[in-house]
């Protein structure tokens, strides 16, 4: 039997609709491209200078909002792109702490929350309103991976795997405070 | 770091001849690496469950392997472009065109998305170039180099 009953990454879909290529791109802008055709076809750019260069993304297709870790600021910014050609910012939380690039950031298919890591911790958080995101819980990690070595991946609604560094090379398993 | 939730399989990439590795996951507090491809110094990758075909850049080729569902990894084929690939941070793969789209940083300022075909990955081609500047009407002094592309459906 399968741990883990639905794969919560984003991944290439495989859907008939047009996919949406989503590209941070550096200081202070997101870009977005379709490319349903094969080559990038240019939608619109989003300029997130008040968040600073985005460096983790993850997309709730659900309700179609972008879930945008900083490295330059503490936030975790959404952006509402259900008009791809018009994103607008929703909402953003503050971590309480500075962020560096590389943390991971992982969220639930079912839209109720996402997971989030910085320099040390590994926070969850709650997402049912995009527009007001609130912490549930937050565990202490030590050696939480580095530059872009560190990443996280969700499993439905339990586990999280993070990869430490490539000195350390361990995997790291939490259980999410219920 | 990519979750095959279906298969109880994780994969990773680090930046050492490691390269793309695949993990069990027997239990939560159990995970074992399953295989290793020995590429060399990677630098971005992507998965897609779908057809679970991995993709890989380094400082000169772009990979392409296949992911059986016990995490065996089978090298299907790979390019060498050192003139469009070095440092690459970032690339998708697209299965619904069989494409790969590469991010590069190609000055102080400009960057570029290179297209790829991989339908037949024993004989990838370049496709394009997309220069994207004129897309993100901004200079780009102090570059933090593009870490990761996402794609999804609308």
């Amino acid at each position: 039997m399968s741990l883990i009953s639905k794969l919560t990454t984003i991944a290439a879909g495989a859907g008939s609709t047009p996919h949406l290529m989503i590209s941070n791109v550096a200081t202070g802008y997101l870009a977005f491209y379709d490319i349903s055709g094969g080559e990038p076809n240019f939608l619109s750019s989003f300029n997130s200078a008040d968040f600073g260069v985005a460096t983790e993304m993850k997309y709730d297709s659900a309700r179609s909002y972008l879930y945008v870790l900083s490295d330059s600021t503490d936030k975790i910014v959404t952006i509402d792109i259900s008009d791809p050609s018009s994103p607008t910012q929703a909402g953003s939380y503050s971590m309480g702490l500075s962020l560096t690039p590389g943390n991971g950031l992982a969220y639930i298919s079912s839209s109720e929350s996402i997971l989030a890591g910085s320099n040390n911790l590994v926070s969850a958080l709650d997402i049912s309103d995009p527009t007001s995101v609130s912490s549930l819980s937050t565990v202490s990690v030590s050696l939480p991976g580095y530059g872009s070595e560190g990443s996280i991946v969700y499993d439905s609604g339990t586990y999280a795997w993070l990869r430490e560094n490539s000195v350390i090379r361990t995997l790291n398993v939490f259980r999410r405070r219920e | 770091m990519f979750l095959d939730a279906e298969n109880d399989i994780l994969l990773t990439m680090v930046y050492d001849p490691a390269g793309l590795s695949t993990w069990s996951i027997s239990s939560p507090t159990s995970v074992s690496k399953t295989a290793s491809s020995g590429i060399y110094y990677p630098k971005s990758f992507d998965f897609s469950v779908v057809d679970r075909i991995a993709v890989t850049v380094t400082d000169s080729e772009i990979g392409v392997f296949s992911i059986s569902t016990s995490g065996t990894i089978t090298s299907l084929g790979t390019h060498s472009d050192a003139a469009r690939v070095d440092g690459n941070r970032g690339v998708i793969y697209n299965p619904n065109t069989e494409y790969v789209h590469v991010f590069k940083r190609v000055s102080t300022t400009e960057s570029n998305i290179y297209t790829y075909d991989v339908s037949t990955p024993s004989s990838i081609s370049f496709v394009s170039t997309r220069n994207i500047y004129s897309d993100v009407p901004q200079t780009m002094t102090n570059v933090f180099c593009q870490r990761s592309f996402d794609i999804a459906n609308l």
